[in-house]
């Protein structure tokens, strides 16, 4: 079904003007809920360690870390402002599929968007897309995937970041599907770690994982052009009841972030 | 989580149930709720997020389950340990992120909600004034009250931001 190739064309075609209004209003939603919960989060002894790790190991300052005056690389700020706004686990989620796909994608988008100096429209059609996508890719994987032991915000939020960075720079379909290949392969994460530091890490590993699969790809970095459907893909190795069919339906007319839930409290699920 | 915890906090402004006199609470949600927040013996403030009892009992005994209740302070408090154990949890699978609660007083009085979607759902939403407002508190945690209503604003006409970095400077 060239479920990898249709997803890169449907984010190199899709334009915020072919966003229905709500769905462009429930993106700015998804956008205010992350930030106020990353900057809720700052005080948070994981974003703390973080904020360290940043600040010795940090590279050229080109993007902003949440809650201090710090910059770092595009990589580590990703990573950073992914774990601080999933820190407080207060963030948006998708009921069905259990995934917190904005924390995934809009760290790594805002880095990248700080450094090429892009505007507000770009980082919000590169957030619902990214969404849309990792949304996709978890009703594809299936409720067994997450029964299993993976967390799915892990596994599929590296798509969410992958996507949103490839559709802020409009990347080529050629480069997405790359991309995807990529971060695809780096897809992990399992529930194991719920209740320590590391399930905010993954939220921030995703980002960084994104920002790194966009950006190789761009450069001509070359992977699997089926790393979904693929034999030795992630519906064969991360599920064993994979559905293509859903990942695609309504690809464009439906979506998929209008059923995007915010926490009225901190908690786990 | 989130619909048992409404439910009870629904039921603790109603009926202010002492917690002395409080035979049982029975807890019934779907598959979600049992994993995710499966942890019946927390060792951490961190990991109270994840434990269906302790947050039943905290949202009983407590005025809010807000940030501050996830201490390790609370994982110790007798009251809240006292509480969790009279927690009678079930997994009803169909009932998803749902909930059906029940306090059972020892007086053999009992008070009841159930809710099929929870609070933040499409279906049960966070109103825009509730957003905001849970994004007015936790903002200002760290940035300034001026900051965070320039970042609202910013946040609203986002398509209008020629350079993401007017919103990213508000930050800190």
């Amino acid at each position: 079904m060239k479920v990898t190739k249709k997803l890169a064309e449907f984010l190199h075609e899709t334009q915020l003007n072919d966003l229905p209004q709500e769905v462009i209003e429930k993106g700015k939603m998804c956008f205010l809920d992350w930030l106020g919960c990353a900057l809720g989060g700052v005080s948070e002894e994981t974003s703390k360690v973080i904020f360290d790790y940043v600040k010795e190991y940090e590279g050229k300052p080109h993007a902003s870390i949440i809650g201090s005056e710090l910059k770092a690389d595009v990589n580590y700020a990703a990573l950073a402002n992914g774990v601080i706004g999933h820190a407080l686990d207060y963030d948006d989620y998708h009921e069905d599929t259990v995934i917190h796909a904005t924390s995934t994608c809009l760290p790594a988008i805002l880095a990248v968007a700080e450094r090429k100096r892009l505007g507000g429209l770009e980082v919000l059609r590169a957030l619902i897309l990214g969404i849309e996508v990792c949304i996709r890719l978890g009703l594809g994987l299936g409720r067994y995937h997450y029964e299993l032991g993976w967390h799915s915000t892990a596994t599929t939020g590296r798509f969410a970041a992958t996507a949103g960075v490839a559709n802020l720079l409009n990347m080529s379909v050629n480069e997405i599907i790359n991309a995807f290949g990529i971060c695809g392969t780096q897809a992990s994460g399992v529930r194991q770690v719920f209740g320590t530091m590391t399930k905010p890490l993954h939220a921030g590993k995703c980002a960084m994982d994104g920002v790194l699969s966009a950006l190789l790809a761009e450069k001509g970095f070359t992977s699997s052009k089926e790393i979904i459907e693929g034999e030795l893909g992630l519906f064969s190795v991360l599920t064993e009841t994979p559905n293509e069919g859903i990942v695609l339906d309504g690809l464009g007319t439906k979506y998929h972030l209008l059923d995007i839930c915010f926490k009225p409290y901190a908690t786990c699920a | 989580m989130h619909g048992t915890l409404g439910l009870l906090e629904e039921i603790r402004d109603k009926y202010h149930p002492e917690p002395d006199d409080i035979e049982k609470i029975k807890i019934e949600t779907g598959h979600v709720a049992f994993t995710a927040a499966g942890n019946k013996s927390p060792k951490t403030g961190r990991e109270i997020k994840f434990s269906l009892w302790y947050l039943a009992a905290l949202a009983l005994l407590e005025e809010n389950v807000g940030l501050d209740k996830f201490v390790d302070e609370k994982v110790h408090d007798p009251r809240v340990i006292k509480l969790k154990n009279k927690v009678d949890a079930h997994l009803v699978d169909s009932l998803g992120f749902g909930a059906r609660v029940s306090v059972i007083m020892k007086n053999g009085e009992e008070y009841k909600r159930f809710r099929p979607k929870q609070k933040g759902s499409p279906a049960n939403p966070l109103s825009t004034h509730e957003l905001i407002a849970k994004f007015r508190n936790a903002a200002q945690m760290t940035i300034t009250e001026e900051n965070t209503e320039r970042l609202l604003e910013k946040i609203k006409s986002i398509e209008q931001i020629s350079d993401i970095t007017q919103v990213m400077d508000l930050l800190h």
